[in-house]
């Protein structure tokens, strides 16, 4: 069996490691990029299954935009993603209702950044 | 201001409610039990002229205050002074049928005087005085030369007074000079009360303005301080969970205790981020939503830490409280902060009862655990952030002291309330009430 292919965009390094490991003891193959622009070219190559996707990055909406592209692009449009902020619960702003105007997003979840890798590995668990 | 200005308008209208029952019993006391003849018809006409005028103005300042506020002050401004001058002129009428300056209400004038003080500015204050003084000197002029008829109160005033030069003069002095004493003194202490007003007004909103900057910098502080927290999180995850290797029984045990550390302060740091939001009021997009969905949905995310101590948790819903109005989301962080405290504060093995009950407008939540309870003085307490009772504090270490602070501001700004009762060393039940309606 092919091992799933996860691409995950957040501009902490030391996030991206930790998780990159992690990810792959959990036998998934792992791609990480440090903004969208790099993420944008990564995703042509690699073909990610699932993408992990920080909301903020160098701008608050990076990860929106991101979303937008990849949204428009007939290749990927499909791709699960994977929400996390820093902000989401916490901050109580309703990203999804923040994102459902952009429609078309079938296979999306948010998820509370924490460094909690449960519920990180459920989420992937639950849209691949 | 605003404010006061509109309440001010309704209390005239409330007073004049007061005049019209006043003149009506003074005219029925004077004319039966005093024996005093009086005019009837202008008497009635005039308290009839007063109800119509009452209405009127009630229902146009109710149709004010539902337009525009801005624009309607000024107007509300002209009915106050419009109504004070109609009463003014109603009263010399009422006073013209009913012995002239020779009837002792005259005095009447002064809280006409007063009331406008009150509620109009210094120029319109003295403006109402001066035109209450003319209409009194007119129709004492036109009664004493007699250009207009007089109408003694014949069995109360024996002599005639109205065409005594003297009389009139002294009497005439004495009004003038009390009357703009009287406006002035009001006047000053009205300006005097105003100031402290505005003052009070002014440093409220100052506090305000402080305490959102200090709110707003607390978030991004927080958030920043986040950030780092959950990526050292993560890289000690990565030895914890071994991915790079063994480590020796030592170090485990130190990455462990590492581990657990971070966990909680990235609990506390979430929990402070969402206190502070709910302090700034970023959210709240409440609309109709099924609290029994939410409910299973919470008692779901629960379930790990409930199976780990092996509690139960039952639910008995009422089918007819499902529907309720609120931010589904926030209400689910409050239900989700009563049902993880229960598990946690309850021994292993125990019960935790979950009861929803329809209370016409409102809903009911019960949250009953049979855990370590509250010390009855520190129950006032629970819903202060950073408050966590003694009895828990030794024992479990992961509680922010902010879960309950939470809740009560979200349940607070649902136009609910939330309440517990609990005796130490049996048991406690939060209490939960939502209102269904908007």
């Amino acid at each position: 069996m092919n091992k799933n292919k996860i691409l995950i965009i957040d501009d902490d390094v030391d996030l991206l490691a930790s998780t990159k490991l992690f990810l792959e003891s959990k036998k998934y193959e792992v791609e990480t990029a440090i903004n969208s622009k790099i993420g944008l070219g990564i995703l042509k190559t690699f073909h990610p299954d699932l993408i992990i996707l920080d909301i903020m990055m160098d701008t608050n909406l990076e990860g929106f935009n991101f979303l937008n592209e990849l949204k428009s692009d007939d290749n990927f449009k499909e791709t699960p993603i994977i929400m996390s902020t820093g902000m989401a619960k916490s901050i109580g702003v309703n990203m999804r209702a923040a994102v459902e105007d952009i429609e078309s997003l079938p296979k999306t979840k948010f998820i509370d950044k924490s460094g909690d890798w449960e519920e990180l590995l459920e989420a992937i668990k639950e849209l691949l | 201001m605003n404010l006061r200005i509109v309440r001010l308008s309704y209390w005239l209208i409330r007073l004049r409610w007061f005049a019209i029952l006043g003149i009506f019993i003074a005219y029925y006391v004077a004319k039966h039990f005093l024996l005093i003849t009086i005019e009837e018809l202008p008497v009635y006409s005039i308290i009839a002229f007063l109800i119509l005028l009452n209405v009127l103005s009630f229902s146009f300042l109710k149709y004010l205050q539902k337009s525009q506020i801005r624009k309607s002050l000024k107007n509300v401004k002209r009915i106050i002074n419009f109504q004070i001058s109609t009463d003014l002129i109603v009263l010399t009428v009422l006073l013209h049928f009913s012995g002239g300056v020779e009837n002792p209400f005259i005095i009447y004038y002064i809280f006409h005087m007063i009331i406008g003080s009150i509620m109009l500015s210094t120029k319109e204050s003295f403006l109402q005085t001066s035109f209450a003084l003319m209409l009194l000197g007119s129709m004492t002029f036109l009664e004493y030369s007699g250009i207009i008829q007089h109408f003694p109160l014949q069995g109360f005033i024996t002599s005639n007074m109205y065409n005594n030069l003297t009389y009139l003069a002294c009497t005439g002095f004495i009004f003038i000079s009390t009357s703009y004493f009287v406006v002035y003194i009001t006047r000053t202490i009205i300006k005097q009360s105003e100031k402290h007003e505005a003052a009070y007004l002014q440093a409220n909103a100052k506090l305000k303005q402080r305490d959102k900057v200090k709110n707003e910098y607390v978030m991004r502080v927080t958030h920043d301080i986040k950030g780092h927290i959950t990526a050292i999180q993560s890289c000690i995850s990565v030895l914890n969970e071994k991915l790079t290797g063994p480590l020796n029984p030592q170090q485990e045990d130190f990455v462990s205790r590492a581990h657990k550390r971070i966990q909680i302060l990235n609990n506390f740091i979430s929990d402070l981020l969402s206190i502070t939001n709910k302090r700034l009021l970023l959210q709240s997009e409440k609309k109709y939503f099924s609290l029994k969905n939410s409910l299973e949905e919470v008692i779901k995310m629960t379930e790990n830490s409930a199976q780990e101590k092996n509690i139960s948790i039952i639910k008995n819903i009422d089918t007819s409280a499902d529907n309720i109005y609120g931010e589904p989301s926030s209400i689910e962080e409050v239900l989700s902060n009563l049902i993880q405290n229960a598990i946690k504060y309850s021994p292993a093995g125990k019960l935790v009862l979950i009861n929803v009950k329809d209370q016409h407008e409102n809903v009911l939540i019960e949250v009953l655990d049979n855990g370590v309870g509250i010390p009855e003085y520190e129950i006032p307490y629970i819903f202060n952030e950073f408050y966590r009772a003694s009895n828990v504090k030794a024992n479990i270490k992961d509680g922010t002291g902010l879960g309950l602070a939470i809740s009560k501001h979200i349940v607070e700004d649902h136009g609910g309330k939330i309440w517990v009762e609990s005796i130490e060393n049996f048991g406690t039940t939060f209490y939960l009430l939502l209102k269904k309606e908007m």
